[in-house]
C-alpha cells in the first residue's frame, strides 16, 4: 500500500501542556482525508507541524522526504498549504508574479515560466486576473489564485487549513470540485481541516480529533453516523444527516438522504 | 431609535461602493446585514463605526449611544501582549479593573487566561477574548463582522447565548454581518439586505427570508429550513408554516401525517 | 487613513515606462539623483521637474498617486526645510535642498510605482554587479533593498490596523486629552511586534514556496532593452556628462 503521509510518535507541547503526544497517522496517496473536532483539538497544531513552522519531536515523512531543519528544501516541493486568510502569505504585487514565484525559484526558463502561467490561468480561467493585484480580489478569486500558485508548485501533497470558511456557497462548490478534479487528474493527496461539515461528505476518509489523539476514523458516511460521540465533542453533524436521524425518529423516513429533493420524495413513502 | 442613516454615498474616486443608503437601525434587536460578496457590507460597517467617512450624507447616533465593534479576525483585534492588557485597555480608571474577571466570565473564560497571548490562544477563545474587550467598554451597540466563522457548534451555540443575554438582560442592540444565513435565520429579529451597492430589503426575518424568489433575484442562498418547508409544500401539496426551528417544523409535519 | 500610502508600492499598467528593463530605470534614476544633486541653477531645476512631469505622465499612473507619496512624506519634507532654513542665510539658498528633496522623491516613486519588486531587484542587482570585485554579496543586498522597500506597506498596514482596532474600543465617544496621548504612545510598541510577526509569517511562505537567499533563480519577465530605453537613457547620461563636463572645466 503505498502511504504518503506518515507521521510517527509525532509529540509537541506548548507551554509545557502536551498538545500531541505520540501521534501516529498515516494516509493513503491519492486521497482526500478531513480532519474534524473540537475547537483547540489540535487540528491547526498538527498543520503547523506538517507545515515544519513549529518544533518536532518524533518523525514526519512526506512521499519518502523526511522533515528536519536540513531537508526543508527538499521537504517543501512535496507539500503545500491553502490558508484561510491568504492575504497575509501573498508575497507579489500581480497575480500573474504570484504564479510564477515557485517557478522562479524551481529555476525554470523565462518561456517555461510564462508557458505554464498562461495554461494554469486558462485551466482556472483567471486569465482577466493576470496582472491585477491578489490583494485588490474579492474572497472567492484570492482562493483561486491560491490554488493557481500551488498547481505551479505542484506539491504531492496539499493541505487546506479551513480554506473555505469565507467564501460563498456558490463559489465553495466550484472550488471543491475544482479541487476533486485537480486531485484524480494529477493523483494529489488532500488532508483538509474544516468545521464545515457539508465539505466534509465530499472527502473519502474523515478522521476526528480530540485532545490531540484520534477518537474516529473511517468513511465520513459511516463515522458521521456516530451521532452521540460527535455531538458529545461538538462536533457539527452535515444539515441533511441530522435531519435524515430526526426524520427516521419521526418515522418519516428510512435512511440517509443527502440530496433534499430526493429526501423530500422519500417522505411518507 | 438608534442609529440613522440619511443618503448615505460611498465612493474612492470614481468607484461608487454604497449609493443611496436611508437606514434606521431600532434599539434592543438583533439586526443582521447580509449580502453577496462585494454588495458593500464592509463599507457600510466602516461608516457606521466611523472608520471611514462617507461621500454624502450622515450618520445619527441617538443619545451618544456607545458603539463596539467586534473584528472578523481576532488576531487583527488584539494589540497587547496579554489577555489582561487587552482587556484593560478598554477601561477609563483603574477603579474598574475588578469587571476584566467579570468580563471573561460572561463570554466563558476563566482568570487563568489573564497571563495568557492572546494570539496564541484556539480559535474559539481567540474570540471570546476578543468579545470580552468589546463588552468591557460597556457598549450599547455591538457590531460583530463573521462572528460563527471556523467556530464548533459548541461555540456557536454559546455565542448564540451570549447575544441572547446581551439582548434580553442588559437591552443591548445587535447587528451582524454574516454570509451564515442558517445562523441569521435561526436567531436574529430583523434582516437589512445589500445588493449591488443599495440596500434592497429590509423586514423581519422570516417574512424576508422566505422570499426565495427575491432572495434569489438577490443571489443569496435561502436558509436549507426555508428551501426544505418550500420543497415539501410544492410536492406534497401543504401549507406547512415557515418555522426557524427545525424541531417546530418537524413537529408540524408529524403532526400533519397524523 | 495610513492604508492608502503608496510609498513601496507596484501600480500595475500597460506602458511604455512599465515596459523599460529595471536596469535601464535604475540606471536612469542613478542618474538623475546626480544631476539634480550636481545642478545649482532654479530655471534648470524647473526644467528637471517638468522632465520627470513628462515621464510620470508617460507612466499613465495618476497624477495624485505621485501626489499621495509626496503627502505622506510631508513631515518629513518640513524637518528638511526647517533645517534648510536654519542653516542657510538667504530665503533662495534655503529653497535649493528642499526642491532636490521632492524631485528626488518624485523620480524614485515613478521607478517604485512602474516597477515590480521582482523587476526592481533584478535591476538592483545588475546594477550593483561591480562591486562583486569587492566581494558585496550583490544579490543578497539587492534583494534585502528591496525587501525593506516592500516592508514599509506592511508595517504601515500594521500601524493603520493597531489604531484601527484601539478605535473599536471607544467609537463615538470623547476621549480625555491624556488617555488619547496615552493611546498614540500605545501604538508604536504594537505596531513594532506585529510587523516582526507579519515578517516571519512572510518568510515562512517564501521558503514553504521554495524560495531560498542563497540559491539562484530565474526572473521571468524582465523586460529586454527597447529603443525607448536606450533613448531615455541617452537623454540622462546627456545631461549629466554636459554637467559633470562643466563641473571640471568651469
Amino acid at each position: 500500500m503505498d502511504e504518503i503521509v506518515k507521521i510517527e510518535n509525532l509529540s509537541f507541547a506548548y507551554l509545557e501542556k502536551p498538545v500531541l503526544e505520540k501521534f501516529n497517522l498515516k494516509i493513503k496517496r491519492g486521497s482526500w482525508t478531513s480532519i474534524v473536532g473540537p475547537n483547540s483539538a489540535g487540528k491547526s497544531t498538527l498543520l503547523k507541524l506538517l507545515m515544519g513552522e513549529l518544533q518536532h519531536q518524533g518523525t514526519i515523512l512526506i512521499d519518502n522526504q523526511i522533515l528536519t531543519e536540513k531537508t526543508h528544501q527538499e521537504y517543501y516541493k512535496k507539500i503545500y498549504l491553502l490558508t484561510e486568510n491568504p492575504d497575509d502569505k501573498f508575497i507579489s504585487e500581480t497575480v500573474q508574479d504570484e504564479i510564477a514565484f515557485v517557478l522562479e525559484n524551481k529555476k525554470k526558463t523565462p518561456q517555461e515560466i510564462a508557458e505554464k502561467v498562461k495554461s494554469i490561468a486558462q485551466e482556472l480561467q483567471i486569465e482577466h486576473l493576470l496582472h491585477k493585484s491578489p490583494h485588490q480580489l474579492s474572497g472567492g478569486e484570492k482562493q483561486i489564485v491560491c490554488i493557481a500558485a500551488m498547481l505551479a508548485h505542484e506539491p504531492e501533497v496539499v493541505l487546506m487549513d479551513e480554506t473555505l470558511n469565507r467564501i460563498d456557497f456558490a463559489q465553495k462548490e466550484h472550488i471543491l470540485s475544482l479541487i476533486n478534479k485537480l486531485r484524480k487528474d494529477r493523483n494529489m493527496t488532500i488532508i483538509m481541516v474544516t468545521h464545515n461539515l457539508e465539505e466534509i461528505v465530499k472527502a473519502d476518509h474523515m478522521v476526528v480529533l480530540d485532545h490531540g489523539k484520534i477518537v474516529l476514523r473511517g468513511h465520513p458516511y459511516k463515522v458521521l453516523q456516530e451521532e452521540k460521540i460527535l455531538n458529545q465533542l461538538g462536533v457539527e453533524i452535515p444539515f441533511m444527516i441530522s435531519l435524515s436521524l430526526k426524520l427516521q425518529y419521526y418515522n418519516l423516513l428510512d435512511e440517509i438522504v443527502l440530496d433534499m429533493d430526493e429526501m423530500v420524495k422519500k417522505i411518507w413513502v | 431609535m438608534g442609529l440613522k442613516l440619511d443618503n448615505i454615498k460611498a465612493a474612492y474616486g470614481d468607484n461608487v461602493v454604497l449609493e443611496n443608503i436611508n437606514m434606521e437601525i431600532k434599539n434592543g434587536l438583533i439586526n443582521a446585514i447580509i449580502g453577496p460578496c462585494g454588495s458593500g457590507k464592509t463599507t457600510l460597517i466602516e461608516i457606521i463605526t466611523k472608520f471611514q467617512k462617507p461621500s454624502s450624507g450622515t450618520v445619527t447616533i441617538t443619545d451618544n449611544q456607545k458603539i463596539g465593534f467586534v473584528f472578523e479576525f481576532p488576531d487583527q483585534q488584539f494589540f497587547c501582549a496579554t489577555v489582561y492588557a487587552e482587556l484593560k485597555y478598554g477601561l477609563k480608571n483603574k477603579k474598574e479593573e475588578k469587571k476584566i474577571s467579570d468580563v471573561l466570565k460572561m463570554v466563558g473564560l476563566d482568570d487563568d487566561y489573564l497571563e495568557k497571548n492572546p494570539h496564541h490562544l484556539s480559535n474559539g477563545e481567540k474570540r471570546k477574548v476578543a468579545i470580552a474587550a468589546i463588552l468591557i467598554t460597556n457598549p450599547d451597540m455591538i457590531i460583530f463582522d463573521e462572528p460563527t466563522v471556523g467556530l464548533d457548534r459548541n461555540s456557536k451555540n454559546n455565542l448564540i447565548r451570549l447575544m441572547r443575554i446581551l439582548k434580553q438582560k442588559y437591552q443591548k442592540t445587535i447587528i451582524v454581518v454574516s454570509q451564515d444565513i442558517d445562523f441569521v435565520y435561526d436567531f436574529v429579529d430583523y434582516v437589512y439586505i445589500l445588493y449591488d451597492k443599495k440596500l434592497v430589503a429590509e423586514g423581519e426575518k422570516i417574512a424576508l427570508l422566505s422570499d426565495t424568489a427575491q432572495l434569489q433575484k438577490y443571489k443569496i442562498i435561502p436558509p436549507r429550513i426555508v428551501s426544505l418547508t418550500q420543497k415539501i409544500n410544492e410536492k406534497k401539496n401543504l401549507q406547512l408554516d415557515y418555522r426557524d426551528d427545525v424541531n417546530d417544523l418537524l413537529k408540524d409535519m408529524y403532526r400533519y401525517v397524523k | 487613513m495610513l492604508n492608502n500610502i503608496t510609498i513601496g508600492r507596484y501600480y500595475h499598467k500597460k506602458s511604455l515606462i512599465h515596459q523599460m528593463n529595471p536596469f535601464i530605470k535604475v540606471l536612469c534614476t542613478f542618474s538623475y539623483v546626480l544631476i539634480v544633486v550636481l545642478f545649482k541653477d532654479f530655471v534648470f531645476l524647473f526644467l528637471l521637474l517638468l522632465f520627470v512631469l513628462l515621464l510620470a505622465l508617460m507612466s499613465r499612473v495618476p497624477l495624485y498617486i505621485y501626489g499621495q507619496v509626496l503627502w505622506t512624506l510631508k513631515y518629513f519634507i518640513i524637518t528638511i526645510a526647517i533645517f534648510s532654513f536654519l542653516f542657510h542665510d538667504s530665503f533662495t539658498e534655503a529653497l535649493f535642498p528642499l526642491f532636490r528633496l521632492i524631485l528626488i522623491v518624485f523620480y524614485s516613486s515613478l521607478l517604485t510605482l512602474t516597477t515590480s519588486p521582482n523587476q526592481l531587484a533584478k535591476g538592483l542587482e545588475i546594477f550593483m554587479r561591480p562591486l562583486l570585485l569587492f566581494r558585496v554579496p550583490v544579490k543578497q543586498v539587492s534583494l534585502s533593498f528591496v525587501h525593506a522597500i516592500r516592508f514599509i506597506p506592511v508595517v504601515l498596514d500594521t500601524a493603520d490596523n493597531v489604531v484601527r482596532a484601539q478605535k473599536a474600543r471607544f467609537i463615538n465617544e470623547e476621549l480625555s486629552y491624556q488617555k488619547r496621548a496615552l493611546n498614540a504612545v500605545q501604538i508604536i510598541q504594537p505596531t513594532f511586534l506585529k510587523s516582526f510577526g507579519k515578517a516571519e509569517i512572510i518568510s515562512n511562505a517564501m521558503a514553504q514556496r521554495l524560495y531560498n537567499l542563497n540559491k539562484d533563480r530565474t526572473f521571468y519577465d524582465i523586460p529586454k532593452i527597447r529603443f525607448f530605453d536606450v533613448y531615455i537613457l541617452a537623454i540622462h547620461l546627456t545631461i549629466l556628462t554636459a554637467i559633470i563636463y562643466r563641473l571640471v572645466i568651469g
